[in-house]
């Protein structure tokens, strides 16, 4: 076809569109993929809630923190990722310091703690937060991948690791309700790894789902 | 493209038709610039059309408009390269070398169709044409070479070229009853 009929034939159809309706789109794909994570959540293991009551307030509350601002962080990132010709600076940094704050998680909990690290890595509950918090982080996953589509992000690869960034702090959120972190290390190896992890590969899938 | 976004749609055509010379223009000097043919730049400012119009509601209107046109025309082209970059890539090579080979065959068939030509021309006409029209001199310095008069040799090659065109002929027409 030629351009200039290309032109005519989309100028046929031209309805006034919503800047804010990727927004909208954006916070219901949020809420939907974290339901779907905490449905799996239940359905899979189920919540004990005298876990919860016994476990430390403070852990809970750290590891809510971390879950909450990870999802904050990086859904500011995505919303602007998701719109080209945008300055990524602000939320780029955002986003560094987020995935620094987690990997000093990780390295944290091996220095402090070296010589219960053994204990930590292979204690008794260790492969439920392995296998699970990338297990309920597919369906977020699934839902941002829907709404990014939907949208225009430039940069796959990075928008496809930050939103496996998201999806597995609310894996790690559904996750801990069944398991609260036990101790401090504790959420620092096995919340702030398998986010990371869940980044790694939404990086890696990023350009193959994300292309639109 | 504010209009546009409010469904103005004489001025979201308007806004197309300037952005298709900007694009053309964009895609074919980054295509030659990275050493690929630039003949899928008309492909690729139409995909870059459609997707400025289906993803118009991605504008945001507190921003600049080239920066966002520009990020999705680079879009379009790193997917185009990507999505060609294996299988198409080594192709278009390939192809190439056929062609290169395919020309040398075809230039060694007309040497020797021309050499069996002229091999049924008298010697004085041949030399004359080998002279002045396949090794380029001039009449004056074909004649020197032959020991010829320059009349001579301007009176021989016209002769052997209509004597050429004549054989050319027959055999064509010999091609044809065969």
């Amino acid at each position: 076809m030629k351009t200039d009929e290309l032109i005519e034939t989309l100028g046929v159809t031209v309805e006034r569109v919503e800047g804010r309706s990727f927004r909208n789109a954006f916070i219901v794909a949020l809420i939907l993929g974290t339901a779907l994570a905490l449905c799996a959540m239940e359905a899979l293991l189920g919540t004990s809630p005298s876990a919860l009551r016994e476990s430390d307030l403070g852990l809970i509350v750290l590891t809510a923190a971390l879950a909450l601002g990870v999802v904050v962080a990086g859904s500011r990132y995505l919303l602007k990722a998701a719109y080209p010709g945008i300055s990524m600076r602000g939320p780029t940094a955002l986003i560094v310091l987020v995935i620094a704050v987690l990997g000093a998680g990780v390295v944290g909990a091996l220095a402090i703690h070296p010589a219960i690290s053994s204990q930590i890595i292979f204690g008794p509950r260790w492969t439920i937060c392995l296998i699970c918090i990338p297990l309920f982080a597919m369906a977020p996953f699934i839902a941002l991948v829907w709404v990014l589509r939907k949208g225009a992000p430039t940069r796959l690869r990075s928008a496809g690791a930050v939103a496996g960034l998201v999806a597995g702090a609310i894996g790690a959120g559904a996750c801990a309700l069944h398991q609260p972190a036990s101790s401090l290390p504790f959420v620092g190896f096995w919340y702030a790894g398998p986010i990371l992890v869940c980044a790694l590969l939404g990086a890696l899938l990023g350009p193959r789902v994300l292309r639109w | 493209m504010l209009a546009g976004m409010d469904g103005d749609a004489s001025a979201h055509v308007a806004l197309l038709k300037r952005l298709s010379t900007r694009l053309r223009a964009y895609f074919t000097n980054q295509l030659r610039r990275i050493g690929r043919g630039s003949a899928d730049a008309e492909d690729l400012t139409q995909e870059t059309l459609i997707a400025i119009h289906t993803r118009r509601h991605m504008y945001d209107r507190t921003q600049l408009f080239t920066p966002w046109a520009q990020a999705i025309a680079r879009y379009r082209l790193m997917d185009y390269l990507r999505r060609t970059r294996v299988s198409a890539g080594d192709l278009e090579m390939e192809e190439l070398q056929d062609v290169l080979c395919e020309d040398e065959a075809a230039e060694t068939d007309s040497r020797l169709d021309l050499e069996s030509l002229l091999a049924q021309l008298p010697a004085k006409m041949r030399r004359a044409i080998e002279l002045v029209k396949l090794a380029g001199l001039t009449t004056s310095e074909a004649a020197a070479a032959a020991n010829m008069s320059p009349s001579a040799i301007k009176v021989s090659v016209h002769r052997g070229v209509k004597a050429l065109a004549l054989l050319v002929k027959r055999k064509g027409a010999a091609h044809e009853d065969r």
